[in-house]
């Protein structure tokens, strides 16, 4: 490490003067940290774009818990950076795999959470330090001056949900009114393809210009801890001096004040009694009233005897002390059982909670994979049960036979509830105030992404019609109509079947 | 009168007897549907742009409404009653709402007449077909209630006597959003009173620029000339005919829970009344009407909720201060509020 390489002006900052600095370094740096984050992370937000909606949500998850792991490339080209190397992207991106396999497994699990990871990273990438060498140094390092480390993850996380946040609001405010496309019918949450890929590539966009950002204001705590530490302020001073005035006038410097050291010569003796008598002119004078000012201050002061101290050196003293000291280890060790114990205990009710009132996860279905999605499916929608247990066996034959006895109205509704359990079922996100233009309308507009024949929307356009004739206007469609509205549900509903 | 595919003689012919009832009925109503897409092809014809307005006020005329447009000057809301009158052949009148109008200005007034030593009721501009309030907002509340009486009776009491109107009637007030120094907010009975509240909005582009060479190429007076499509008597056939369209008693529960939601809504702090209801059905079924539908569907009672309730409600301060419209609010309850299936 050569300090007077180094590229940014090295004094001891206090600790948010560091962070600027790191935003200096990350608009110095840009660029190159920039294009290798969008490199390294590219194959996530290509494997979001091929994933079928309902897995999309895993690339977005995996995306953030790897986060740790892009942050290395970035840290070699900062900490490179600033002692004058410019590495090119191909060489980042070589050393990118070493990078990524230094304490991966750590990094990713119980570190994963650490507050401090910007400030941390440092200290196993170029320190190359683990285990209790780490744990030593970074104690050290947080001693002072790391408040802002922990500061710097709060806020990156906000500024990353804030910026995903405008992306959607600005992608609102730049669709005219008049297009129609409410943002809400995008389906974000997972109900389409399109809305789920957006919003990933919103959270990619946020993370993108949050992380060099990270990156360089964590290593900016870093070194200013370490210039703090090890003085290289005061070295480099040095090595600047001996560079500006050359070896032979640090020598005399040094020889100079290793003299200092030296006992100083002897002064004669009338110099010695001048000395002296100066002297006392000077205490006589320090003494006088223009150096003093005489206050009495009178103060309450107690009178009992100071109780006798207790020599800790005594044998039961010291045993009463070797006892609580080991009982303080034990119970530190029982303490920190129970912490983990009670993580585990918070964890565990987290997930109890999900599963006991996961309801309201119906509004983020892409958190849940496909099967609970599933799961999640409304059992009644418009007052009426959607569930393939509540449909006959053979829904047609059923429709059918009520049709034949005269009453049309219930085969009609039989037909409609078992096309709108269907719809639930390829996964039409039907909503509780959708009327059936709406439910048609919606089915039409996913037909392609869910893969619903065009047949079977054509069947239940016609059965819509024939419904709303019937609920609304009174007016039963003909026999033929019926009956082949009837027999035909079969054949283009094949999927809902009992069980 | 010049002769149009729905042609309104037959129309009122065909609604008052023939031999086979139901076909009569079908007639008819095909009938009313063609009368009204041609009264709104005329209507759209001078004034460009503005579909969704022509088709509100369309709507209000049907169902026996009155309307309240507001809208910046300048996009032809006179203009747009102004071309109904004329479409129908009845009576208008144009009242321009100032701070001095007095109420007996808008209905009458008794006058003593010193040749035969009597009392006369002279009418006031009320005494019409179509009354166009212009700037309603601009007089004092003492003079928009002098419309209470006649929009909701369809009588006006001068002296205390009542003296009807002519049918059909139906005032069109305008106000504008802007420019809220020196006026007078409609009290909530009044805005009660208007079936519809239609916003009129700055037209496309396209529309603006059609409008344009329409007045480049067209006749000196700027405007086409609009023909008389039916008597006033036909808008009565109108109106007839669209109070016989089936409403389901599903569809009434539906009105009821949206207009009963409005109440309860979090954030409302005053909601739809039950006048608002009737409105409701009935503008659903002039909107079933005039998308030649014989039966009114939830999809209709959903496209008429923010004309019909937006001036109905009264936001909370706090929604107010977040700037949450109403119309947002009102698309809110009716996402919320299960539609029927019966």
């Amino acid at each position: 490490m050569n300090l007077e390489q180094l590229r940014i002006a090295i004094r001891p900052r206090r600790d948010w003067e560091a962070v600027d600095l790191g935003l200096r370094m990350a608009q110095q740096w840009w660029w190159p940290m920039l294009r290798v984050w969008l490199i390294i992370t590219s194959p996530w937000l290509v494997a979001a774009c091929v994933m079928p909606p309902e897995h999309q949500w895993l690339v977005s998850l995996c995306l953030w818990w790897c986060k740790p792991l892009f942050e290395r490339p970035l840290l070699m080209i900062l900490s490179q950076g600033v002692f004058g190397v410019e590495l090119t992207t191909r060489e980042v991106l070589r050393a990118t795999p070493r990078l990524f396999l230094n304490q991966v497994f750590l990094s990713l699990t119980w570190r994963r959470f650490s507050f401090t990871r910007s400030m941390d990273l440092p200290v196993i990438q170029l320190e190359g330090l683990h285990g209790a060498e780490r744990r030593d140094r970074l104690n050290v390092l947080h001693r002072i001056d790391s408040g802002p480390a922990s500061w710097l993850t709060i806020i990156g996380v906000h500024v990353e949900s804030f910026l995903m946040l405008a992306c959607v609001a600005l992608l609102g405010i730049l669709i005219p009114e008049e297009v129609g496309a409410e943002l809400w019918t995008w389906g974000f949450w997972g109900e389409s393809r399109t809305g789920g890929a957006l919003l990933i590539l919103f959270a990619y966009i946020a993370m993108a210009v949050v992380g060099p950002l990270f990156v360089a204001c964590g290593f900016s705590l870093y070194l200013n801890r370490r210039v703090k530490l090890e003085g290289w302020d005061i070295e480099i001073a040095f090595k600047r001096m001996a560079q500006k005035r050359g070896l032979p006038t640090v020598a005399i410097l040094a020889i100079a004040a290793l003299l200092q050291l030296t006992p100083p010569m002897l002064p004669s003796a009338q110099a010695q009694s001048e000395r002296e008598a100066v002297k006392e002119e000077i205490l006589a004078i320090k003494k006088g009233p223009d150096f003093h000012r005489m206050e009495t201050q009178r103060v309450i002061k107690s009178t009992e005897k100071k109780e006798e101290e207790i020599d800790f050196d005594k044998g039961f003293w010291r045993a009463l002390i070797e006892f609580l000291t080991g009982a303080g280890s034990l119970a530190a060790a029982v303490a920190g059982i129970a912490e983990l114990l009670l993580w585990a205990l918070v964890l565990l009710g987290i997930v109890l909670l999900i599963l006991k009132y996961g309801s309201w996860l119906e509004r983020f279905p892409q958190l849940l994979p496909h099967r609970r999605r599933r799961e999640y499916r409304p059992q009644t929608l418009f007052g009426m049960e959607v569930t393939k247990e509540s449909l006959p066996d053979d829904v047609s034959s059923a429709a059918l036979a009520l049709w034949q006895k005269g009453e049309q109205r219930p085969a009609l509704a039989l037909l409609y509830r078992a096309s709108l359990t269907s719809l639930l079922t390829v996964g039409v996100a039907l909503r509780e105030g959708s009327t059936e233009l709406e439910c048609l309308r919606l089915a039409e507009r996913l037909q392609q992404e869910l893969g619903i024949p065009q047949t079977s929307i054509r069947y239940f356009s016609d059965l819509t019609r024939a419904w709303r004739r019937l609920a609304y206007g009174h007016q039963a469609p003909s026999d033929a109509e019926g009956t082949a509205l009837c027999r035909d549900w079969a054949q283009y509903w094949p999927e809902v079947t009992r069980g | 009168m010049t002769s149009v595919p729905g042609s309104p003689d037959t129309l009122s012919a065909t609604s008052a007897g023939s031999p086979d009832p139901e076909a009569a009925g079908n007639s008819a109503f095909d009938q009313a549907y063609n009368l009204v897409q041609a009264l709104r092809g005329e209507i759209q014809k001078v004034l460009i742009g503005q579909g969704a307005v022509v088709d509100q006020v369309l709507m209000a005329l049907i169902a026996r409404g009155h309307v309240l447009i507001e809208g910046v000057p300048g996009l032809g809301k006179t203009l747009l009653v102004r071309t109904l009158a004329q479409c129908f052949g009845g009576r208008f009148a144009r009242i321009q709402f100032t701070p001095d109008l007095m109420p007996s200005d808008v209905t009458g007034h008794a006058m003593f007449n010193m040749k035969t030593q009597e009392f006369e009721i002279r009418k006031g501009p009320a005494f019409t077909n179509l009354l166009l309030a212009d700037e309603i907002n601009r007089a004092p509340a003492k003079t928009q209630a002098a419309l209470l009486e006649v929009m909701q009776e369809g009588q006006i009491t001068i002296e205390g006597g009542s003296y009807p109107v002519d049918t059909p009637f139906m005032v069109l007030a305008t106000q504008n959003p802007i420019e809220q120094e020196g006026t007078y907010p409609l009290p909530e009975a009044e805005l009660d009173r208007f079936m519809l509240k239609v916003l009129i909005r700055y037209p496309e582009r396209i529309d603006e620029e059609n409008m344009l060479l329409q007045i480049c190429n067209g006749p000196a007076e700027d405007r086409p000339a609009v023909r008389q499509l039916l008597k006033p008597a036909h808008v009565l056939s109108l109106q007839k005919i669209a109070q016989q369209i089936t409403v389901d008693p599903a569809i009434v529960e539906y009105i009821v829970k949206i207009a009963r939601a409005t109440r309860d809504w979090p954030g409302v702090s005053r909601g739809a009344g039950p006048r608002a209801s009737i409105a409701l059905l009935n503008c659903a079924r002039a909107y079933a009407l005039m998308n030649h539908n014989r039966y009114v569907t939830p999809d209709d009672v959903k496209a008429v909720v923010l004309p019909a309730l937006r001036h109905r409600l009264l936001l909370a301060a706090e929604l107010e201060i977040e700037g949450v419209s109403i119309d947002k609010v009102l698309t809110e309850i009716c996402q919320s509020i299960p539609a029927p299936r019966r």
